[in-house]
């Protein structure tokens, strides 16, 4: 028999013995755990939450196309997303038609006026999003139409007072999509009248691409009396000349600008490094405030296994009388923590899975993938004996520590 | 034929504070295989801090201890919690059984410790129980026994790593005299079969059941008389109305 044998009982006794421990004190054993539940469910579904948000969310830019380019106004620190100079207009209508005349990399430009405004449809109020833009929208965008036609130069050029709906808002200023082309809307006190609606294109970022109207880009201009665009979208050749269009994006605009970098060029997958970058950090920030209520758990198995140790001093004595040495006991109130622990762990873990599993579901319309899960358990589990260890050894110690002639005369 | 127990000297002294409480003042004693001794001495008088010496469950501040031949008196923690296991049996005044676990599984657990695999352990229990008079009621938990059936429970677990010697400490305080005389009984059972027992009490009728006597005063050894016809426990239960 060896001495490491004899301290360790045998993984099977040491358990059961830690089992019977916890059963004798049912409701103080779980409300310990609670503290641990609460912990590894937050940890959990936060970090599978943010997992499939990261997921959803590049899926969703990257669906927009390879080939895409942005070119916002003003410009950006290095590795920012967006602008660093937010409200300036830089962008004109001649930039975008420069950038599609001489830009041979460039298949399409279209030029973005929008903002939020609400409109009227039978003496119904409607929040929406207004899109000036022009016909290259439609190929470059690759959008569909499911009725009616979009924007034409024509309507550009007669500033025509006309509009291409999504879908979501199709419905919900006419309930019909399919019966929107040819019913008028109300915008700033002038008659709309829809002349095409488009096939649904879904959301991103948790925003409804399908609730939205496209309207002229000059009419855009005259009604927000505005001569400049949000942005522009442009398309590359293919997606391989994406690297060249964006070059030639960049010496068109200093050229018009007379050699003012006053614009960012930013490319799919820069957009998309840049998103993953500050969701993760965003998961990591919220995993840590998470983590927080890991550790409140773990001190609370502390307190909990300190007030055991004094309650029992008299059975600890009694074990060391009849031979029990200090790893012995060590062993015992440091299982009985991690016990605890993996219990609270195991139980905070469905937990959180169920609670990820609905957010997930309802915030971006997909569940968390198994990919996802497994590195999520791990880390459950791992946090869960972490947290046993670490709060049950001071303890443990205080518990083999004792005399066993003072424990004993304990009453 | 070495004694079980040689004591050369023992002191022991306790710091309270700045104080030094001088509680054992060199004690020699020794007690051969298959005595029965009886300790005595008012309150007080050193004798529980000689069991717990003896029992080695505390080490002397000087002197020498052999136990069944192995020098215990400077040993480490974890060697004299092997010793405790294997070469002490106690039973105390309050039982101390664990009182969520069964008879049997109060047995059992100096076994545990022993590492002795789990079939082998439920075996020697049982029979340890049987030789105690319990071989009935061996899954009742502790409250759910009388005294005296607490006390034998006691007494099977301090027997079942078959020690070199048993030490009781006042076993018969918390009983009535029938209970009492029927733990002391199965001492006197015990000792005939050979077990070494030493036995603390303040009880001059009880410690008259043991072939030996000892007592102490301010933590030295005074007398060491010899009890020409020891009470028989059994005889006394017999007589009982």
């Amino acid at each position: 028999m060896t001495a490491a044998w004899r301290g360790l009982l045998g993984l099977g006794e040491a358990l059961g013995v830690a089992a019977e421990a916890l059963r004798a004190n049912t409701l103080r054993s779980i409300l310990t755990t609670l503290g641990v539940i609460i912990g590894v469910a937050a940890v959990i579904s936060l970090v599978s939450v943010g997992q499939t948000a990261r997921n959803s969310v590049v899926g969703e830019f990257a669906s927009l196309g390879p080939d895409l380019l942005w070119v916002l106004p003003g410009k950006a620190k290095e590795g920012t997303f967006g602008s660093a100079e937010e409200g300036r207009l830089t962008l004109t209508y001649e930039d975008a038609q420069a950038l599609a005349a001489q830009g041979r990399a460039i298949a399409g430009v279209a030029p973005v006026l929008q903002t939020q405004i609400q409109i009227t449809a039978a003496a119904r109020r409607y929040t929406t999003t207004i899109v000036g833009t022009t016909p290259e929208m439609l190929q470059v965008r690759t959008l569909a139409l499911s009725g009616g036609r979009f924007l034409t130069d024509a309507d550009l050029a007669r500033r025509k007072r006309v509009a291409v709906l999504g879908t979501s808002l199709a419905r919900a200023l006419y309930h019909n999509p399919a019966a929107a082309v040819g019913r008028r809307f109300a915008l700033g006190g002038r008659a709309f009248e829809v002349v095409g609606v488009l096939a649904p294109e879904g959301s991103i970022l948790g925003l409804d691409l399908d609730d939205r109207a496209y309207v002229p880009f000059t009419v855009a201009q005259q009604i927000f009396n505005l001569n400049y665009a949000t942005f522009f979208f442009v398309k590359a050749a293919d997606p391989t000349a994406v690297p060249r269009a964006k070059r030639e994006v960049e010496r068109i605009l200093l050229r018009q600008h007379r050699g003012e970098e006053d614009f960012t060029v930013l490319s799919q997958s820069q957009l998309l490094s840049s998103l993953d970058a500050i969701l993760r950090i965003l998961t990591v920030a919220l995993s840590s405030i998470a983590g927080i209520s890991l550790v409140v758990g773990g001190i609370g198995i502390m307190n909990i296994m300190l007030v055991s140790v004094t309650e029992r001093t008299r059975e600890i004595g009694i074990r060391k009388a009849i031979g029990a040495r200090r790893s012995t006991i060590l062993t015992q109130y440091l299982i009985e923590a991690v016990a605890i622990s993996l219990a609270g762990g195991f139980l905070g873990m469905l937990v959180g899975l169920t609670g990820s599993w609905v957010i997930s579901a309802r915030l971006f319309q997909t569940v968390p993938t198994v990919a996802t899960i497994i590195p999520v358990v791990a880390l459950a589990f791992g946090f869960s004996v972490a947290v046993g260890v670490i709060f049950g050894v001071y303890p443990a110690y205080r518990a083999a520590g004792l005399n066993p002639v003072e424990a004993l005369r304990y009453e | 034929m070495t004694p079980v127990v040689h004591l050369r000297e023992i002191a022991k002294v306790y710091r309270l504070g700045k104080v030094e409480v001088p509680a054992l003042r060199g004690v020699s004693l020794d007690v051969g295989r298959g005595e029965f001794v009886a300790i005595m001495g008012p309150s007080g008088s050193g004798k529980s801090t000689l069991m717990n010496l003896i029992g080695c469950l505390d080490r002397p501040t000087s002197g020498s201890y052999i136990l069944d031949g192995q020098d215990v008196s400077r040993m480490s923690d974890d060697d004299l919690a092997d010793v405790r296991n294997g070469r002490i049996g106690f039973v105390f005044q309050t039982f101390n059984l664990l009182p969520r676990l069964s008879a049997l599984k109060n047995v059992e657990m100096p076994m545990l410790y022993a590492g002795v695999a789990r079939a082998e352990r439920r075996a020697r229990a049982v029979e340890a129980l049987a030789q105690v008079g319990l071989g009935h009621r061996i899954h009742h938990t502790a409250p759910e026994l009388s005294g005296g059936e607490q006390q034998r429970v006691a007494i099977a677990r301090a027997l079942v790593n078959r020690p070199a010697i048993l030490l009781a400490d006042e076993p018969t305080g918390n009983l009535d005299s029938r209970a009492g005389e029927e733990i002391l009984a199965i001492f006197q059972d015990l000792n005939a079969a050979g077990i070494t027992i030493a036995m603390v009490s303040h009880d001059r009728e009880i410690a008259e059941h043991a072939a030996r006597i000892i007592t102490l005063r301010d933590g030295r050894l005074v007398r060491d008389e010899r009890v020409d016809r020891p009470r028989r426990a059994r005889e006394i239960i017999a007589a009982a109305p």
